[in-house]
Formats: structure tokens, C-alpha cells, sequence
């Protein structure tokens, strides 16, 4: 058993700040990415030391964390307008006191504007951009094909590259 | 207005093309502006995305791995007990039994003759876990020299 | 004639007894350095006084036999080196490093930091003696690891019927859960005679030689020879030896060494500092001092040479 705790270990400290960094651009809050994660591993803890290959163990993870964080934002889901949301998702949002007020408004803007996208998109393009998955991978993580993967990923990209501009103009 | 190639621009910074259609989207790169533009925004969105971090806090990775491997070994009082009512009862009244008469044999005992000896249980078969991380309060290692007991050796 | 042969007799029973004594002492200490030494290193887990043994393993060897124990979990290692030496008939020189990484958190970019601490003791013990050493502290409150280090004389002599030295052993009486525990023990030489000496010119004009033990700081007062009447100032050479390596043709050890200068004041100037080289056993190297402030402008050179001192196998 304690050689199942020390794979365990390996496994969390590889994966966990990642897949904090993934939930908290997912939701755009900092905390509740966190308390997302920890039930995430607890679940792959509970599951067995044998259940899973440890290869696979990643994209289970990830899966099992853009599952719960989907289950979030529903619950959270209003019918405001969009700016709006946005608007309370940036209030809402933790910053460190450590950052400087520069570092804090880049967050709050990135955050913005992934928020500004549908879940489906932002998760596959934040797969590809953060944890640099391939179009297959992606595909295998969010139980989808490989094209729509492609076709969210583009669409994504301009959609933000549009709001950026806009974002830029307008500040 | 967007070209009609730019879908394959973000195929190629994915490197989702295969080597032919990378060069060729590379030509095109360098004769269509508005591709190239598109590819210029698509990089720097990336750079964007991957130079934001998540700051854990200190020892929030190891709390959490703590709370987790806890789960598996929980203290006795908050583990479950499926024991029907009627057994249980007899088992406390067998518990209380074996107290009270370890209670007179001990009184019975006579004084000067406590065992000052530390039993040292050599257990080959033990199921028990050997996890080091319960023993570690992040103190310096430390050695001493004492003199020997006899019976402590056993 | 009884009489002269009752005195006769009388005076040669005290010089028996001497000789006798002298002999069984010898005897006594030949015997005692052909004798093995046993160390007992026992893995101890106590919890709220009980005492769990964790793992059992015996280092068997002649005298100067080292060891090393790793302790190995997720997060932390442990390597403790001891050396150690029988300097009395019944008192053995512990020398050890103790060296610990601890997993203490990520950085900012999720790479691993990790918490470092080195330590070295040197402990005189006698064979109703033991060494505790506490991987984590003695602090430990409820949950409390210590490995304990026990010697007792072997009933095996250190040479076989053939006249070989027997080979040294580890015996595991009970091995630690997952590995957590390893020990590993050698026997390489510990005693050593170093000479040096300062040249000038290619001539000899101080030396000075000592015994010392691997690892461990020594100073040698380098005395004027007959050539150097001129030469009033005292040369301070403060060396150890460490990294014995076994090689063809010979074996080598690291030195490393400071010279100084000793003015009658006994204030000292440094000529060389943190100077080191490997020596062949039984070869002499030199260093030239032309590129230090004493040297400059002269032709001095250190000489060295190393060899395993009297009785001491490789």
C-alpha cells in the first residue's frame, strides 16, 4: 500500500498545478479551482491503485475535472446578459495580493475572455494551449471526434482574437 | 474579411498538418497577409494563455495529498461499524468482563516485579504499513551514543 | 646447590610472568585486531512507548569496515556514512556524514524544491555503547523513527585457516517493507602515511611525515633539513584524505590541503589554499609554488607521497 501512495504521490505532483491552472481558466475563479481538483483526485484515489494504467491516468483526470467543472458553472449559470456575467465573474475573482495591479488586470482579462466562450470550445482550446494535448488526445479527454475538436479549437481563436481587439480598443 | 486557408493556419501552430501541407500553408503564409496576421494573433494568444499560472499556495499541494491518502486510513473513531445491536452489546459486556478481572489480576500482583522491560515485537508477517511521511515533523536528523541495556537488544 | 637453584628460580618466575604477560598481551591484541566486529543496525518504529522492529541487518567485518544506511520514502532520503576504526582494544572511532533531501514544495513553476542538510559527527564508543541516530529528530511525539547501531566482537577471526582476509558481511534478518531501509557496507584502507616536502631549487629543504585516518584533518609541521640552514621560518601543511579508489596499477586517494607559514608568533600566512590532487599509492607528486606570492621568483615546489601505513591491507 505504500508503494500505491508514493504512485499516487508522482501522479498528483505532476498533474494537480495543471490541472488547477485548466479549472480556474474553465471557471474563472481561483478557489473553488482548487477545491475542484482535490475532489478530482479523490475520486482517481478512491477508484484503486490498479483501475488505471498510469498513462491514461492524465486524461482521466482532465475529463473527470472539465465534468465537474461544467456541473459548477451550471449550477452557478445565470440568465443575465454576457457582460454582465463577466462583469461579476471579474469581481468574483480572487486575485494574490502578491501580484502587482498589472499582473492582476492581465489575469482578469484572459479570464474575460475565455469566459466569453462556450464551455466545449474553451476547454479544447485550453487542452491544446496548456497542457500542448494533440487534436486525438483532446478528442479522447472531452469524449468527442477529432474534426470537432479542430473546429472548436479554430473557432475559439478567432472568437477571442475578435473580443481581444475589441477588449484593446475600448480600454 | 478572412481567407478561406486560415482554419489550416491553426492546424499548422497545433502542428496538426502533415509535412506536405505545412510547407505548402508556409508558402501561403508568406504571400497571404491576411493568414499571416491571423497566424501572428493566434501566437500571441498562446503566449497569452500559457503565461498565465496558478499560484498554489505554500503546502497547499501536500495538504491536499495528505487529506487524500488520509481517506484510506481514517482514524478509528470516525470508522464505520456494521455490527448488529445484540452482538455488540455482548461484545461489551465481554470487553467489561476482561477489564474488570485484568483489573484483579493486577492487583493481585505483587509490587517490585513490574517489567521494566520494553517488549520488542519482531513481526515478520506484518500487514502493517511502513510509511515513512508520519515519522517526518521536518526536524534534523540527529544521532547520540548511549550506553547499552541488555534487555533492550533482545 | 637447592639453594642456588631455588634462587635461580626465583628470579626467573617474575620474568616469565613479564615475558608471559608481554606475550599474552601481544598475543591478546594481535588476536583482538584479527577479530571481526559485528554491528546490529536495527530500524525501530515507537509509537506511545511500544517498539516495533521495522528491519534487522548485520554488518560483519575486520575492524575498519564502513557502512552506509539509506533510508528511502516519497519524499525524503537519508544516506548516513559511518567510518569506523578500532583505535583501543575496546573502543571503536565513528566517523559519519549524514546527508537528508526533503520535498519541501513546487516553485512558481511547478518545479520541484527541495530542502538539503549535511551534517558530520565523530563519536568515540566502547562495546557497551551503542549509536542512535534519528533520521527525523528526537522530537518525535507520538510516532518516532530511530535506527540503532550496536558493535559486539564477532566469534570469527578476520583471517581464514589459509591466512586470507575473510570477506566482510551483511546479513538481513528481516528486511524493511518496500525497501524503505538499505544498508550497504566496504572495506576499503583508513590508515594512511603521508611525507611531504618543500623543494627549491629540486632540493630538499623541509619534509615532515605523519599517520593519519581517511577523512580526517591532520597538520604536519614540515622541520628544515641539514641543506636549509638558512631557512627560519616554519611550513604548516593541514591535508585530509578522502575518495579512496581501488584501480590499476595503483590504488589513488584524494588530498586536499592548505600551506601555510608560520612566523614565530605562530601568526600564519597562506601560501596555497584549497589546493587538492590524487595521489597514486606510493608515487610522488608535486605541486609548483611559482604562482604564489612565497614563490614567486623562486623555484619552490610541495612534494607528496602516500602510502598506506604500517599493517594497514588494501
Amino acid at each position: 500500500m505504500a508503494r500505491d501512495n508514493d504512485e499516487f504521490a508522482i501522479i498528483f505532483d505532476e498533474i494537480y498545478p495543471g490541472l488547477c491552472r485548466f479549472l480556474e481558466c474553465m471557471l474563472g475563479r481561483h478557489n473553488i479551482a482548487q477545491d475542484i481538483a482535490q475532489e478530482t483526485f479523490m475520486r482517481l484515489y478512491r477508484l484503486g491503485p490498479d483501475s488505471l494504467p498510469r498513462e491514461q491516468a492524465r486524461f482521466w483526470l482532465f475529463r473527470v475535472a472539465r465534468n465537474l467543472a461544467l456541473n459548477e458553472i451550471n449550477k452557478t449559470k445565470t440568465r443575465q446578459n454576457l457582460w454582465q456575467k463577466i462583469a461579476g465573474v471579474s469581481q468574483q475573482n480572487e486575485t494574490d495580493p502578491a501580484d502587482t495591479l498589472e499582473q492582476q488586470e492581465e489575469v482578469m482579462k484572459l479570464h474575460r475572455l475565455l469566459q466569453t466562450l462556450p464551455t466545449h470550445q474553451r476547454a479544447s482550446l485550453l487542452l491544446r494551449e496548456q497542457e500542448e494535448m494533440s487534436y486525438r488526445e483532446i478528442a479522447r479527454v472531452l469524449e468527442t471526434s477529432e474534426s470537432k475538436v479542430k473546429t472548436d479549437i479554430f473557432r475559439a481563436r478567432c472568437a477571442l482574437r475578435t473580443k481581444w481587439r475589441e477588449f484593446e480598443g475600448r480600454s | 474579411m478572412d481567407c478561406e486557408q486560415m482554419e489550416r493556419v491553426s492546424q499548422l501552430i497545433d502542428g496538426e498538418l502533415t509535412e506536405e501541407e505545412a510547407a505548402a500553408m508556409r508558402a501561403h503564409l508568406a504571400a497571404c497577409q491576411i493568414c499571416s496576421q491571423g497566424h501572428a494573433d493566434f501566437m500571441l494568444l498562446r503566449q497569452e494563455i500559457k503565461a498565465h499560472d496558478f499560484r498554489l499556495k505554500p503546502f497547499a499541494k501536500e495538504r491536499g495529498l495528505r487529506d487524500i491518502i488520509a481517506t484510506r486510513n481514517p482514524p478509528l473513531w470516525k470508522k464505520r461499524i456494521g455490527i448488529p445491536v445484540p452482538l455488540m452489546a455482548v461484545l461489551l459486556i465481554a470487553l467489561v468482563a476482561v477489564a474488570l478481572w485484568s483489573v484483579m489480576r493486577l492487583s493481585r500482583r505483587p509490587t517490585g516485579q513490574e517489567a521494566s522491560v520494553k517488549r520488542v515485537t519482531t513481526d515478520r508477517h506484518s500487514q502493517d504499513v511502513f510509511n515513512l511521511s508520519r515519522f517526518d515533523h521536518g526536524d534534523r536528523v540527529a544521532i547520540q551514543k548511549i550506553k547499552r541495556v541488555a534487555s533492550v537488544n533482545q | 646447590m637447592f639453594r642456588k637453584v631455588f634462587y635461580y628460580v626465583a628470579l626467573m618466575i617474575p620474568l616469565l610472568l613479564s615475558g608471559d604477560n608481554t606475550y599474552s598481551s601481544r598475543l591478546s591484541q594481535s588476536t583482538s585486531s584479527q577479530r571481526r566486529i559485528a554491528f546490529r543496525i536495527a530500524t525501530i518504529e515507537e509509537n506511545k512507548g511500544e517498539r516495533r522492529v521495522i528491519s534487522l541487518t548485520t554488518v560483519e567485518g575486520a575492524p575498519g569496515t564502513d557502512f552506509d544506511i539509506n533510508l528511502q520514502g516519497g519524499r525524503f532520503q537519508m544516506n548516513a556514512h559511518f567510518l569506523t576504526d578500532l583505535i583501543a582494544q575496546d573502543t571503536l572511532k565513528i566517523r559519519t556524514r549524514l546527508d537528508t533531501r526533503r520535498l519541501y514544495g513546487y516553485s512558481e513553476r511547478s518545479l520541484p524544491l527541495f530542502e538539503e542538510d549535511n551534517q558530520r559527527e565523530t563519536l568515540d564508543m566502547s562495546f557497551d555503547e551503542a549509536i542512535v541516530l534519528f533520521p527525523f529528530g528526537s522530537n518525535g511525539g507520538d510516532d518516532r523513527l530511530k535506527i540503532e547501531i550496536t558493535p559486539n566482537w564477532s566469534d570469527e577471526v578476520s583471517l581464514t585457516p589459509a591466512g586470507e582476509q575473510r570477506p566482510l558481511s551483511i546479513n538481513i534478518q528481516q528486511p524493511s517493507s518496500g525497501g524503505a531501509v538499505s544498508v550497504h557496507a566496504s572495506k576499503t584502507p583508513h590508515r594512511f602515511n603521508v611525507e611531504a616536502s618543500l623543494l627549491k631549487d629540486g632540493h630538499e629543504v623541509a619534509r615532515g611525515a605523519s599517520d593519519c585516518l581517511i577523512e580526517e584533518q591532520r597538520e604536519l609541521f614540515l622541520q628544515p633539513t641539514g641543506e636549509a640552514s638558512e631557512l627560519i621560518e616554519n611550513f604548516v601543511v593541514n591535508f585530509s584524505l578522502s575518495s579512496y579508489v581501488k584501480t590499476d596499477p595503483t590504488d589513488e586517494i584524494q588530498i586536499d590541503f592548505d600551506l601555510y607559514r608560520a612566523s614565530r608568533q605562530n601568526a600564519r600566512e597562506a601560501i596555497a589554499s584549497k589546493w587538492s590532487g590524487i595521489a597514486s599509492l606510493g608515487s610522488q607528486f608535486t605541486y609548483d609554488l611559482g604562482n604564489t606570492p612565497f614563490g614567486s621568483g623562486k623555484n619552490y615546489q610541495l612534494r607528496f607521497k602516500v602510502n598506506l601505513a604500517a599493517g594497514e591491507k588494501n
